[in-house]
């Protein structure tokens, strides 16, 4: 481990900002102000799985899906799926479906706002964009695109408008965590402005697609649409009026996806092309895919697999066996590496420096460290593009070939900051597409009048000691449950999460999380705004929500709301 | 798209699986267990939807958020405020904090998309937030009528009656019930 020498200097990022929940960073940077070492903390215990324990695995989904507020419904059907491969109960197609369609839509939702509403702020400067010249602007928009989204001089000039209303009443602090005016904006104005085009435009587009989501995942805002055996939204499902409405909204979305994300991630990837070139943010070349969401002839939209240190052509297939979890390096107990069947969640706290600083040479965060085949791990749209491509998977060879193409991109400068972005990108494409196809099999097999949803089973009949897992592929990564049943009760639970593979702390070994190997080596222009270790941190869209919920109004003068007390209490 | 036939919405965000934070979802089940509303009111458990609300928040005319809130000055726990989001917003409430696509994002995230409802922050200060257990401190739990009061306090105000419902369902039936899920799922075929 590098020790701080008197040239060398720490650098504190706590919190990461404009994330799903609460991770700390702590760099080491040398006298050139280059990242020597580099230790990612995740901050809030995550103890869900222990509130799962004692439970009736029917319950577990319900519960599952308050894990996290982005990736509620990812968490719903793993949990589910577990439970169902632990009692070995085969669900309907249509039911496999209709999870399909959730699923898929939100593949598209969560990249968009990732890009657009949690990241593009990295890039993007708010500022700048008010001195755009819009008829330039417009002109700028078609060089991207033959019919760029929403960017004519007026469009553009109205959205100018909006935003210096917003500046000028003083509201910026939707915006306030931006470096602007920093060196590594490379963007001109008039780009700027384009992509705060997109922003606002993106809050209307990921709304409707929640809105369509909601179409099979039941009316409230929590989804109760899934079940042990199946789906319940029968009714909505053989509507053909809903399933109308849901695939107006998917058109839309794609619209927007080929006018607007694609064309404003060709010119990032254009503005930053040395950045790309020269490695930035790449980390160790691990890739793993489970692969999955299969349609009709068994051929997989996804393809599944493993590569190592960036080495392409030597495809190793993806065995779920070789997952363990350790927490060497968490504030756990350890056990060594472990099969996430036989894990346990004890904390073991061990806390900070007396500066409040991470003790870096002991246990520093409440993320645990899975690995494969004793390896971290980088999950998520970029391992699933390259290997995707590399196995010449059907559906998704075609777009990275013309994203490619039209960009200049070797499949290893997907392996960068701004490569994940693009990676990003070019899935939302591809998998908005297929939703059409999963949308035409879900109508031919309704025709042959296979309309059932639910795989039929007397809980009582069923076996009371069990375990089982569901591996699948979700927005950020691959995410996976497993659960242990014993007397007909969750006996053990865990979940292995896509952030928890990216952002994971070191190891026994001292190798670096994904996050960290790909922070170390990063130069920073100013120390003082480590902006190229957000980015590079934003790049992997992490999610570590299951942080609580409570409104911050802290420092403000609230004394006037106060209600006071009614009734006869206290 | 159109706005939804019902007009008010009442939404209960938090997260359930840490304490007190899960005070605004329990509240808005306990208020939908016990009154019926003329006209009528949409009553909903926003969890921990964030960005998701947004669509919430754009469908209604009107809309009471309830949340847990962290305040500097000396309230105890279970102190309730009600207050326009707007004031909230004007005060330009954003710590820098990670807690970043929440509810006050949210609106503002709203303001500048446009088509935003009337919306009013009901909350309570927590107790606990940290412990991963389902249910609720005594302190909030004793004083959660209060927060019942001012959501019917702020629906008058709206020109809305609620009518106590028949056989009343007390808090601990609302939380057992988010402890006992299955036999509901099951009831929903």
């Amino acid at each position: 481990m590098t020790q701080p020498t008197a040239k060398s200097q720490k650098i504190i990022i706590d919190p990461v900002t404009r994330i799903e929940g609460h991770l700390r960073v702590e760099v080491e940077v040398d006298e050139n102000n280059q990242v020597t070492e580099a230790w990612a903390s995740g901050q809030l215990f995550r103890g869900i799985e222990t509130i799962l324990k004692g439970r009736d695995p029917r319950d577990t989904g319900l519960i599952a899906q308050r894990i996290c507020g982005v990736c509620t419904n990812s968490h719903y059907r793993a949990s589910i799926s577990s439970v169902e491969d632990a009692y070995q109960i085969q669900i309907p197609k249509n039911a496999e479906i209709v999870r399909n369609l959730v699923s898929l839509a939100l593949f598209v939702q969560d990249h968009l706002v990732h890009y657009y509403h949690l990241h593009s702020l990295d890039y993007v400067d708010v500022v700048s964009a008010l001195s755009a010249d819009c008829e330039k602007a417009s002109q700028i928009a078609h060089q991207w695109h033959d019919q760029p989204y929403q960017c004519s001089q007026g469009d553009l000039k109205a959205v100018q408008q909006k935003l210096a209303d917003f500046v000028a009443a003083g509201r910026l602090g939707l915006f306030a965590n931006g470096y602007w005016g920093h060196a590594q904006y490379k963007l001109s104005p008039e780009e700027n402005l384009i992509h705060m085009n997109h922003y606002l435009e993106a809050l209307r587009v990921q709304r409707d697609v929640s809105r369509a989501i909601a179409i099979f995942g039941g009316k409230t805002p929590h989804p109760q649409n899934l079940v042990v055996g199946g789906v319940t939204s029968v009714m909505d499902m053989l509507n053909p009026q809903r399933l109308n409405d849901y695939l107006f909204v998917i058109k839309d979305t794609q619209a927007f996806v080929k006018r607007a994300y694609l064309p404003d991630m060709k010119m990032v990837v254009a503005a930053y092309g040395d950045q790309i070139k020269a490695g930035e943010g790449r980390g160790h070349g691990n890739f793993m895919s489970s692969g999955g969401y299969a349609f009709a002839d068994g051929e997989p939209l996804f393809a599944s697999g493993v590569i190592w240190g960036h080495d392409f052509d030597q495809m190793a297939e993806f065995d779920e066996r070789h997952i363990t979890e350790e927490a060497s390096r968490s504030w756990y107990q350890d056990a060594g590496p472990t099969s996430p069947y036989e894990e346990t969640t004890e904390p073991d706290y061990t806390d900070l420096n007396a500066d409040g600083s991470l003790k870096t040479e002991g246990k520093y965060s409440w993320i645990k460290s899975p690995r494969y085949q004793g390896k971290p791990m980088e999950v998520g749209p970029a391992a699933r593009m390259i290997i995707g491509y590399q196995q010449n998977a059907r559906y998704i060879q075609p777009y990275m070939q013309q994203f490619m193409e039209t960009t200049g991109m070797t499949l290893l400068d997907f392996s960068s900051t701004i490569g994940r972005n693009a990676a990003r990108a070019v899935e939302a494409e591809v998998v908005g597409d297929m939703i059409f196809k999963f949308v035409s099999k879900l109508i031919e097999n309704i025709k042959y009048y296979d309309e059932t949803t639910w795989t039929k089973y007397v809980f009582e009949d069923l076996p009371k000691q069990t375990q089982g897992r569901a591996i699948l592929e979700v927005p950020r990564g691959t995410l996976s449950h497993f659960v242990c049943i014993d007397e007909a009760k969750v006996s053990n639970y865990q979940a292995v999460v896509p952030t928890t593979w990216n952002a994971s702390p070191k190891d026994a070994q001292g190798v670096r999380g994904p996050y960290e190997e790909a922070i170390v080596g990063l130069t920073l222009a100013d120390p003082q705004q480590p902006l190229e270790v957000l980015r590079a941190v934003h790049s992997f869209d992490p999610c570590l929500a299951c942080a609580v919920h409570v409104m911050d109004a802290k420092g403000q003068p609230l004394a006037e709301y106060r209600v006071p007390a009614m009734g006869g209490v206290c | 798209m159109l706005k939804a036939p019902v007009q008010t919405a009442v939404i209960g965000v938090g997260n359930i699986l840490f304490c007190d934070d899960g005070l605004g979802v329990y509240a808005s089940q306990v208020l939908a267990k016990n009154y019926d509303f003329s006209p009528a009111v949409d009553v909903l458990d926003g969890g921990t939807l964030g960005m998701n609300l947004l669509s919430y928040f754009q469908r209604y005319e009107r809309v009471i958020v309830l949340d847990a809130i962290s305040v500097s000055d000396d309230s105890p726990p279970g102190t309730v405020y009600s207050m326009p989001a707007t004031a909230l917003q004007a005060m330009g409430a954003y710590r820098q904090t990670a807690h970043e696509v929440e509810v006050l994002q949210t609106l503002e995230m709203g303001a500048l998309a446009g088509g935003m409802a009337d919306i009013q922050i009901v909350a309570m200060v927590p107790e606990d937030i940290e412990s991963v257990k389902m249910g609720l401190t005594d302190s909030v739990e004793t004083h959660l009528p209060n927060l019942i009061e001012s959501i019917l306090q702020q629906l008058a105000q709206w020109s809305i009656t609620a009518t106590p419902k028949p056989s009343p369902h007390a808090l601990t039936q609302v939380v057992r019930g988010y402890q006992t899920l299955s036999t509901v799922n099951e009831s929903t075929f």
